[in-house]
């Protein structure tokens, strides 16, 4: 499977678990097949640290969701996307505490800010670098330069609010709270425009390429995630062996 | 002439911005008055589409400013532009789009209020099918204070299964309502659908 064209599904809330992703299908796509199948044929599974037993209802939805685009003839997403958000759980899923048919479009598969960086840091092992925040948006001055110098430290996600960057009414007024995240590919500015950028990004099974000004960058960006792949645990030198 | 309270002139306010916002048009109606029109333009980004992939957004009320979306095999431009603008042609060109469906797209749009033209991909049968998704935003759901509605069409390749209340259904043997886009479709003719939504994407 092509890694880019992993797809939340129309009209779910599974778009966290679909960005934190992209780190497992480019960094440990084997291990990620591995842990699927064993999932699929075991019933339950281990990634890291996380050990994952789902819930019956779980089990019994994966493969069964409908009319969420291509998300329905890929079963093992939704496999995917189903036990990560039966595990992992935050305030945000207090009120929808167990899967129904349905509660994938719910607060029930909602994650956070928090959760999504604790996701990344209990099953990968990344050392994560976060700036941001559920409701209020980080303080940076410079934001083309900070996301510049986190483009050169490691894989940045963006937690955005997508009801400006994925239009999807004409609606005067407007959450103003994330509800996205995507993946950070690319940013530059562009020649004789100091306030436009070029941002590339990547959601939705796609990467788009797209211009914004720096001020509407801004305006959406509740948090900027940094993941840094944390070198392999050295293992202990074998010295001389000692005289008797 | 007798003074009225503030109180009553509020109340007739009430019931004015009440009534209008109650208003509809009739979509059926709407469909077969502009007919030609509508079924025209699927027609021309149907084919455009086929050579090249891409969609059109309107991004405000005046429908001045058009946002195009051109997708490529590894990457999807996002532009926007005003109306009439060089840049708009420059940028088709640069990419090997031909701009005259494109901008007759552009204009009929314009005149039949619509603000989204998309291609959607759905799933029958473990099947991969695809439709032409038209959003249009009528006057008539642009008030002050009130969410904003769209009338949607969709075109089919193929005829659909309806039940009896004119629901499209995922099958003939399956009865399921099928959704798409998270909304229940019904029946215009066996191959376009209408519905409204708060969305128009």
């Amino acid at each position: 499977m092509a890694p880019l064209a992993l797809y939340q599904g129309t009209n779910t809330n599974f778009c966290g678990y679909a960005a934190l992703s992209y780190l497992p299908l480019h960094e440990d796509p084997l291990g990620y097949t591995r842990f699927l199948l064993t999932l699929y044929c075991e019933g339950k599974a281990t990634w890291g640290n996380v050990h994952f037993d789902p819930s019956p209802s779980v089990r019994r939805a994966a493969g069964t969701l409908r009319f969420k685009g291509i998300l329905d003839i890929r079963p093992a997403d939704q496999l995917w996307f189903l036990v990560l958000a039966d595990h992992f759980r935050s305030y945000l899923n207090l009120l929808t505490r167990h899967f129904h048919p349905g509660a994938e479009n719910t607060f029930w598969a909602a994650v956070n800010y928090g959760k999504f960086n604790r996701m990344i840091r209990e099953l990968f092992g990344y050392r994560v670098q976060a700036k941001g925040s559920d409701l209020i948006r980080p303080d940076i001055p410079d934001l083309y330069d900070y996301l510049t110098q986190c483009l050169h430290t490691g894989l940045t996600y963006l937690y955005v609010n997508n009801t400006y960057l994925h239009k999807k009414n004409h609606n005067k007024f407007k959450g103003h709270f994330p509800t996205h995240f995507i993946v950070l590919d690319a940013i530059h500015k562009i020649p004789d425009q100091p306030d436009m950028v070029d941002i590339i990004y990547w959601d939705y099974g796609g990467r788009t390429l797209r211009q914004v000004t720096l001020r509407f960058l801004k305006k959406i960006t509740f948090g900027v995630t940094v993941c840094i792949k944390q070198p392999p645990p050295v293992a202990p030198t074998a010295g001389p062996a000692p005289h008797s | 002439m007798t003074t009225q309270s503030p109180l009553y002139h509020l109340f007739l306010l009430a019931i004015l911005v009440s009534a209008v916002s109650c208003t509809s048009l009739n979509i059926t109606n709407y469909y077969h008055k502009h007919r030609s029109t509508l079924d025209g333009m699927e027609q021309i980004y149907l084919d455009a589409y086929n050579t090249k992939p891409f969609s059109i957004e309107f991004t405000d009320r005046p429908f001045d400013h058009v946002s195009l979306e051109l997708l490529t095999d590894t990457l999807t431009y996002i532009y926007e532009f005003a109306v009439g603008e060089p840049r708009l042609r420059d940028t088709l060109f640069k990419y090997g789009y031909n701009p005259a469906p494109i901008n007759t797209l552009i204009k009929n749009m314009r005149s039949m209020e619509c603000t989204w033209i998309n291609h959607l991909d759905y799933y029958a049968d473990e099947t991969r099918h695809s439709l032409i998704y038209i959003s249009l935003w009528p006057k008539t759901f642009d008030l002050p204070f009130v969410n904003k509605k769209y009338y949607i069409l969709t075109y089919f390749s193929q005829p659909q299964y309806f039940d009896a209340d004119g629901n499209l259904m995922t099958g003939r043997r399956l009865r399921r309502i099928r959704k798409i886009n998270g909304e229940t479709f019904r029946k215009i003719n066996n191959k376009v659908c209408y519905t409204i939504s708060a969305q128009f994407r």
